[in-house]
């Protein structure tokens, strides 16, 4: 949805309460509307309940402030001058890096308080070229640049640059080079590194160096904006037979990852494109039907009860992380893996689904994938294309 | 080599909801005598309760035979009748 063509934009974020903290005072919130991308990483100072909420208030600000085409430059301000310490609410002024990516790849960052924005170029760092702006008694750097495919921005909270102080190996803290030497290095290793696995990278580092008990709460959000990874989901017999070679074309030719959800779509598919289907007869920890093979398709499952557990699991999934062994645990992970996903809708109705006998209600296909999509685009940030033949 | 049975259990969303989950445990209640001469394997849909027709799902095919609202009594049944045929 917000993308150029070039690249998709991957952002993802991990986050590390204090030890004995059961919230983190770092908020990351991200949201995708009307071309704009954009992602506010807010510290609320201190650490617990207290700090998650101020965290969240000022995240939520500069969030819709920009999502209202505010600039950056005026969100800041007004937030910087809603939080200002004073007797009753000692502490440091409001903390946040508001980060807004447009549809032709401009990038626009305001940051005030909290470690400097990293952003490579493939592995070399491009130094930030940042405007000072005084604000009442705090300073805010704004910079504008544009995002070039392979480009990475990392953001971070002072949990992470900070982390390991006063221990023997780095005493005066990780630092922002320490981050920006890990990044290096873990693109290096794998030049299509995630957004998802760099920041797990950075946390997970960043708690080794406290020796596993953070000492303040860290948050590393990473934004890539890389070639997008396609996923075909075929799902439902197309409505006129007539249109069941055009459907079996569409996976045949498809570039990418290709699912297949749905008994009756698998076996129209085999038959067209003369592939047989071969069922994988074992139980499923999901107690879902089993899953099958087909040459050239990565995986075909059942259909609607499959992708209802789907779509309950990335409702109530708290992050990104599925660890559920079950097909839907496979799909889910399956989809998140990816960018870009078009689900092929065939809108033909078994009418034997409608009994009310039946022992489950079985959701109308359509909605089902409806509400999927809209999970998937708004929680998960994915680009969704649904499409009904 | 005598020829083999083969079953063919529907896994598709109606037969699977309808008991067809159980029958894939259907090795299990195989006698001895029958296990080297069957053949069990799934199918995503048979393709049966897309047409009108009183039989309900779930549906198994043992052999050439279709078998509608199938249990495991009712498969292995059919199964010893068709290894009689073929035996």
């Amino acid at each position: 949805m917000a993308n150029s063509d070039r690249f998709f934009i991957e952002a993802d974020s991990r986050s590390l309460s204090e030890k004995g903290q059961t919230v983190s005072g770092d908020v990351c919130l991200q949201r995708r509307y009307g071309g704009h991308t954009v992602i506010v990483l807010s510290d609320g100072a201190g650490s617990g309940v207290r700090a998650n909420v101020v965290a969240h208030v000022i995240g939520s600000m500069a969030l819709n402030y920009t999502l209202a085409g505010e600039p950056p430059l005026h969100a800041a301000q007004t937030i910087l001058r809603t939080f200002v310490p004073d007797n009753d609410r000692p502490g440091r002024n409001a903390t946040f890096t508001i980060l807004n990516i447009r549809r032709n790849g401009e990038v626009h960052l305001a940051e005030a308080g909290n470690p400097s924005y990293i952003l490579l170029r493939g592995e070399d760092e491009v130094v930030p070229v940042r405007k000072c702006i005084h604000i009442d008694d705090s300073e805010l750097y704004v910079s504008t640049f544009g995002a070039q495919p392979e480009d990475r921005i990392v953001l971070l909270s002072d949990g992470v640059t900070m982390s390991g102080r006063m221990t023997r190996r780095l005493p005066e803290g990780w630092g922002r080079a320490g981050v920006l030497a890990l990044c290096r290095e873990a693109i290096e290793a794998s030049p299509t590194v995630s957004a998802r696995e760099l920041c797990r990278t950075v946390i997970a580092r960043a708690e080794l160096n406290d020796l596993f008990s953070p000492k303040n709460d860290m948050t590393c959000a990473v934004v890539y904006f890389r070639q997008p990874r396609r996923i075909l989901v075929c799902s439902g017999p197309p409505f006129n037979e007539s249109q069941d070679d055009v459907l079996a074309d569409m996976v045949a030719k498809y570039h990418g990852t290709k699912l297949i959800c749905g008994g009756t779509t698998a076996q129209i598919i085999s038959r067209e494109l003369k592939r047989p289907v071969a069922v994988e007869l074992k139980r499923d920890p999901a107690g879902l039907p089993p899953t099958s093979m087909m040459e050239g398709v990565d995986l075909v499952t059942e259909g609607v009860l499959t992708l209802s557990k789907v779509k309950s699991l990335l409702e109530h999934a708290s992050g990104s992380d599925i660890p559920q062994k079950g097909t839907d645990g496979i799909v889910a992970r399956m989809l998140l893996e990816h960018d870009v996903i078009e689900f092929v809708v065939g809108t033909r109705i078994n009418p034997m689904h409608q009994d009310p006998n039946l022992p489950v209600e079985l959701e109308l296909r359509r909605n089902l994938i409806k509400g999927l999509a809209q999970i998937l685009e708004n929680k998960f940030m994915k680009e969704v294309k649904v499409q009904y033949i | 080599m005598k020829e083999k049975v083969m079953v063919k259990i529907c896994t598709g969303t109606l037969c699977y909801l309808m008991g067809g989950a159980d029958l894939q445990l259907l090795e299990e209640h195989l006698t001895p005598e029958m296990i080297d001469r069957v053949e069990v394997s799934g199918s995503p849909c048979l393709d049966c309760c897309n047409h009108d027709s009183s039989a309900k799902a779930p549906f198994v095919m043992v052999g050439d035979r279709l078998i509608s609202e199938a249990n495991i009594t009712k498969i292995v049944d059919a199964i010893r009748e068709e290894l009689n045929l073929v035996g």
